[in-house]
């Protein structure tokens, strides 16, 4: 009984990193600036709803495991094309960045700035995650 | 048959299926005659991965190919490698570029022709230093 509940609790706990974009701006390395690096993470949580309506059948009787299969497939049909992870509910939650850029570096002169956008998947949840790494460019003795 | 069968099984393992998830390009230089590379891996089996980290070290290891100057036009290609039945595939990221040296890039105000524009960016390239 322990065994089974450490197991799942592992299970449930890991999380598979997807990774879905990566670029690279440009880099310069000049000797009359310093590189100070800095790293940006955003995160929201995404669902699966096809996952969430199966856990939630392993709960419910026959008829009500028929409803959620038809509530999953109709919250489906509005979440057609293209994407990249599971689907979050905050549209613009990774608008902010180009301030968060400036809050970590206040001059501006930032290279080789690298953006990745990645999934942590876990269980009907997901982290959908944007990182940026980059260099900020401060001028020495400056 | 037993050789045969040996080959065929190797070949159909060691046969692989690429395809890009994306590809960046940022402005081209037109001083092209260093060129930098970096390519950073991960093998994953059976989907299981942990973490990312493999990307990290692309900018260093571009800023140690050009210790004094300006990786330009790099263009940076983000692909899967799949192997037999997906059991096995591997997340490759491969970023090259030219370096462009200080000195170079420093005379070289004027606006070369067949240059993307850059306008409205906010990397250090474009930033008066």
């Amino acid at each position: 009984m322990r065994n089974k509940f450490l197991l799942s609790s592992v299970l449930t706990l890991c999380s598979c990193a997807q990774l879905h974009h990566v670029q690279i701006g440009e880099v310069i390395s000049r000797p009359d600036y310093v590189q100070k690096p800095f790293d940006i993470k955003i995160s929201e949580t995404g669902i699966n709803i096809g996952e969430a309506a199966d856990t939630a059948k392993i709960f419910m009787n026959k008829e009500g495991q028929k409803q959620a299969n038809d509530i999953a497939s109709a919250i489906a049909l509005f979440q057609m094309g293209p994407r990249t992870g599971n689907p979050v509910y905050v549209k613009d939650y990774a608008k902010n960045l180009i301030q968060l850029i400036y809050e970590k570096c206040p001059s501006g002169k930032v290279t080789g700035l690298m953006s990745i956008r990645e999934t942590r998947k876990y269980p009907v949840v997901s982290g959908e995650i944007v990182k940026l790494t980059g260099y900020c460019l401060i001028k020495k003795g400056g | 048959m037993f050789r045969s069968s040996v080959l065929l099984i190797s070949v159909l393992f060691l046969t692989s299926c690429a395809s890009i998830n994306s590809l960046s390009l940022t402005p081209i230089p037109p001083e092209r005659t260093h060129q930098v590379r970096t390519e950073k891996s991960k093998m994953i089996f059976l989907g299981f991965n942990f973490d990312n980290d493999f990307v990290d070290s692309a900018v260093d290891d571009l800023k140690t190919q050009c210790p004094n100057g300006k990786v330009s036009g790099l263009l940076t290609k983000d692909e899967n490698i799949n192997y037999f039945l997906y059991f096995v595939w591997k997340k490759q990221i491969t970023a090259t570029g030219f370096c462009v040296p200080n000195s170079t890039a420093s005379v070289n105000k004027k606006k070369p022709r067949g240059t993307a524009s850059t306008e409205g960016s906010t990397s250090a390239s474009e930033t008066e230093l």
